[in-house]
């Protein structure tokens, strides 16, 4: 009888697992093997690691590094008014209202600020009216308007994941420094940082990789001139039909987004958050 | 009412933070209220502010057979990686959680299906690419549903499993000294249990497939279409009347799943 | 022949054994109780009787039939949870049909059954509640009658009453006593709250350890325990250590540190001359007596007070009621003064006792 059961569980088993390494273990060999194509030798990789695609990676890694301090500087404010200061009744609406665009498509959500920033868009058409500005501004396609389209679109994730972490932080706890005498900036730095912090690696653990490797916004909202790693693999792909390359590239990103995360995740604390996910 | 400075720090760091969440929800929602905004122009350029308002693009896009049919493979997709990616989340959910499979195994199993959440879409979208036309799938329907039910595992197997995990075995145990075997048990008691969760799962994993782009971009080929390639493909060509009027179809469909779930969070 | 039957049940998790050597019968129609400290096994003795764990060895036998390696759902037992478990997605009504239904009864029937079952817990009428929106008690009653209507040869309750506050534990207690007698069916009660196990049960097994130290009715248990762990749990005595001076039939004297104590004896190993004492309370009576002690600890307790008394280094709990009228009903002071004005136990008054009943307990871990 017992083994009739985990019989069972070993067919049940088998449905998601096998999913899961033919559409993620598998492909990730076969890029490998391809990487080292043709001729099995390191030249996809020295040229993916030539000073050319170098400035490619760095760059994405540096706009996925800015654009989560960023979300995560909106949400602190946003999650702790939320947790602890809005009345109970509104919690939940407030909740879903700022997490309701992680419903959302990011495509069109960028293409919205295309109407925002744009030369004849909402922002001059105000600015200029009401003659502040004597000249439109000029900054869709450009890092400014690339980077409002990247907090838009991973703001509402890094807000939810704070969230779970602000409800968690005893409002006692706060009370108590404040009993103590400490100003709010005390109370914020001695109470509220070390016991959110987890939260905080957590949100960037899910935003993180998916900025540094994103594709559809920096081509609607970003400028030419700017290029990150997606955009290198995708034009390997269709334009210039180099497997090998792309692969190589894939490979070496895959390898810098891991190494940037497991330096996070050698913190204790943090792995200790992460357990709970 | 006069409030002294004392009285100021008892309630915490002031306004600051009630005021950051005003301009946040404005900033979360003020681009799609322009767009909707925008979507009644008269005109296929809508100038600021409109002249006139008109509903005449939505029209268009019901005449429009190329978005209709990207619509109508979208909505196929969404249910199709909703109700697959919801049935194989609650196995693995199972899995993770309740099953006597070896703590290796099921460790090693919910690895794989976090693959995903670690790894950059980009690389995952390209690789399931290339591993299709290795494998003689090529490009495709099948391919793209394959790579969204891969693409929704993760979420509805986290999403189950937390549930699955709350459960309490004494539930089972009691179900089990009352005359009922194991497949009864799931059906009479796990089940019921768990549907509100299984919902939520089905209704989060269709918006991220009606929403999915970047897999879809890989996997498609020439011959499939859906909204958000639809409309990435008419952004880069320019900003119309026509194009708001389709995001805010998209917006809708996707705030309607959304709209259900939340509603359903409520009882529990 | 007996409803329940169990031989050399044992049990071990990682080595460890949790249950080891325990049988057990039980007549049909009694109310028993397994009673012991956390840990002591007993929850673990009752999931395997009910089928939900397997035993390591031993056997299991349900009105002679052996059922050891029965699933839960064959098995002639039915089980009240300690947290209760009613299913939440499910009414009253569908809770108590739940085991009708996976026995096959057919639903004219078990809608019979099934109020029956509601009438006899006094629940008619509340069939189509939802289990969340009842009481404590009535919750309690929902999950007695989910067992009960399976007409279970034998009821295993696990400490079903633990959440429930005094006053609402106690009214439970009786009615679980007369639902017993009602449906005539034979109870299994585990709990480690030795105060309602002795007022329900006709027998009551003391477990430690993982074995059963000492069985019987609890009067039995109570006035004559056999081992010094019985005579602690069960109430509060003093044991004390002491050698036996003198023997008169059944009586020994035994010199003790607080002094002599005269002790029945009923085991059969008081021939030697090492033995433990076990003193009641209640069998100690203040006042002239060839025993003196200091009073260290004083406490009101509502109908009687308590006390502390230091005999020579061994400490005796010693009790005294208190009349209606709020004087004492024994008055037991020393010095001899006016009785009314000594009501109290007085922390560093010396006081003298007589020790009414002690009995020969055997040491060690029985």
């Amino acid at each position: 009888m017992a083994t009739a059961e985990r019989r069972l569980d070993r067919l049940v088993a088998s449905g998601p697992a096998l999913l899961a390494l033919a559409l993620g273990v598998f492909p990730l060999l076969v890029l490998f093997v391809e990487s080292l194509g043709p001729g099995l030798g390191p030249a996809n990789y020295a040229e993916a690691l030539s000073p050319l695609y170098r400035g490619a990676l760095t760059y994405s890694i540096g706009v996925g590094v800015a654009v989560t301090a960023v979300c995560l500087l909106v949400a602190y404010p946003v999650t702790y008014w939320l947790a602890h200061r809005c009345p109970a009744r509104y919690r939940l609406v407030g909740l879903v209202a700022l997490t309701l665009p992680l419903w959302l498509n990011y495509v069109v959500l960028n293409y919205a600020w295309v109407w925002i920033l744009a030369r004849g868009g909402v922002v001059n058409a105000v600015l200029v009216n009401a003659g502040v500005l004597g000249q439109p501004l000029e900054v869709l396609y450009t890092e400014v308007s690339m980077a409002l389209g990247f907090v838009y679109i991973y703001l509402p994730y890094v807000v939810l994941t704070m969230y779970v972490s602000m409800e968690r932080l005893d409002q006692r706890l706060m009370a108590a420094a404040r009993d103590l005498g400490a100003t709010n900036l005390r109370v914020f730095v001695d109470v509220i940082l070390p016991r959110t912090l987890p939260g905080a690696a957590a949100a960037t653990l899910i935003v993180y990789a998916r900025i540094a490797g994103a594709f559809a916004t920096p081509e609607i909202l970003g400028s030419p001139g700017n290029v990150m790693v997606a955009r290198l693999v995708v034009q390997a792909v269709r334009e210039y039909i180099d497997y090998g390359f792309a692969a190589a590239l894939s490979f070496v990103f895959l390898v810098a987004v891991l190494a940037s995360l497991a330096v996070g995740a050698l913190f204790p604390r943090v792995r200790r958050e992460l357990r709970q996910w | 009412m006069v409030t002294s400075l004392a009285q100021l720090s008892e309630r915490g760091a002031g306004r600051f933070p009630g005021v950051v969440v005003a301009l946040t929800l404005a900033f979360l929602y003020g681009p799609v209220l322009v767009v909707g905004y925008l979507s009644l122009s008269p005109t296929a350029q809508p100038t600021i502010p409109l002249d006139a308002l008109s509903v005449r693009w939505y029209g268009e896009i019901a005449q429009s057979t190329r978005f209709v049919r990207a619509l109508v493979n979208s909505l196929v997709i969404g249910v199709a990686a909703a109700v697959g990616g919801t049935g194989l989340g609650l196995a693995g959910a199972y899995t993770i959680t309740r099953s006597r499979l070896s703590a290796t195994v099921r460790r090693g199993l919910a690895l794989v299906i976090a693959l995903p959440l670690f790894v950059p879409t980009v690389v995952v979208a390209f690789g399931i690419g290339r591993a299709s036309a290795i494998a003689g799938l090529g490009f495709g329907y099948l391919p793209v549903i394959l790579g969204h039910l891969f693409w929704v595992l993760p979420f509805t197997t986290f999403l189950l499993a937390a549930r699955y995990a709350e459960l309490d075995d004494a539930l089972s145990a009691a179900a089990a000294d009352l005359g009922a075997n194991r497949q009864t048990v799931f059906r009479t008691v796990t089940l019921p249990l768990l549907r509100p969760a299984l919902t939520a799962s089905a209704l989060f994993a269709f918006a991220l497939s009606f929403n999915e782009f970047l897999i879809t971009f890989f996997l498609a080929g020439s011959a499939v279409t859906t909204v958000p390639l639809e409309i990435f493909g008419k952004v880069r060509i320019g900003a119309t009347a026509f194009l708001n009027a389709a995001s805010v179809v998209v917006l809708l469909i996707s705030a309607v799943a959304a709209g259900a779930a939340s509603a359903l969070r409520k009882p529990v | 022949m007996s409803a329940l039957a169990v031989e050399g049940l044992g049990k071990a998790f990682a080595g460890e054994h949790a249950v080891e050597d325990v049988s057990l019968t039980l007549e049909r129609g009694e109310f028993f109780s397994l009673i012991g400290p956390s840990g002591c096994g007993k929850t673990t003795t009752l999931r395997m009787l009910a089928g939900l764990l397997d035993p390591d060895s031993g056997t299991i036998r349900i009105d002679g039939t052996d059922v050891t390696d029965r699933p839960a759902r064959n098995r002639a037992t039915n089980m009240v949870f300690q947290d209760l478990v009613l299913f939440p997605h499910m009414t009253v009504a569908e809770n108590v049909a739940y085991g009708l239904a996976r026995s096959g009864v057919p639903k004219p029937e078990r809608q019979t059954r099934v109020a029956e079952a509601l009438d006899l817990v006094d629940l008619g009428g509340f069939g189509e509640r939802d289990p969340a929106d009842l009481s404590g008690g009535q919750r309690q009653r929902v999950a007695l009658a989910r067992a009960l209507v399976n007409d279970p040869e034998v009821l295993l309750l696990d400490e079903p009453l633990a959440s429930l506050d005094r006053a609402l534990r106690g009214e439970m207690q009786r009615e679980f006593r007369r639902i017993q007698r009602d449906s005539e069916t034979t109870f299994l009660y585990v709990t480690h709250d030795q105060e309602s196990a002795m007022s329900m049960s006709d027998r009551v097994a003391v477990m430690r350890a993982g074995g059963i130290v000492d069985r019987g009715p609890p009067r039995r248990l109570y006035s004559r325990p056999r081992t010094r762990f019985v005579a602690e749990f069960l109430g509060d005595a003093t044991v004390l250590d002491g050698e036996v001076v003198g023997r008169n039939g059944e009586t020994a004297v035994v010199e003790t540190q607080a002094g002599r104590v005269s002790a029945t004896s009923e085991t059969a190993n008081d021939h030697s001359d090492s033995v433990a004492v076990a003193i009641r309370p209640e069998a100690v009576t203040l006042g002239d007596g060839d025993l003196t002690g200091e009073v260290v600890d004083a406490a009101y307790k509502g109908f009687y007070e308590e006390a502390t008394v230091d005999c020579g280094g061994a400490r005796l709990t010693v009790r005294r009621e208190r009349s209606a009228g709020g004087s004492t009903v024994q008055e037991a002071s020393t010095d001899g003064g006016d009785p009314s004005r000594d009501r109290r136990f007085r922390v560093g008054k010396s006081v003298s006792l007589r020790v009414d009943r002690a009995v020969l307990v055997e040491d060690g871990d029985g």
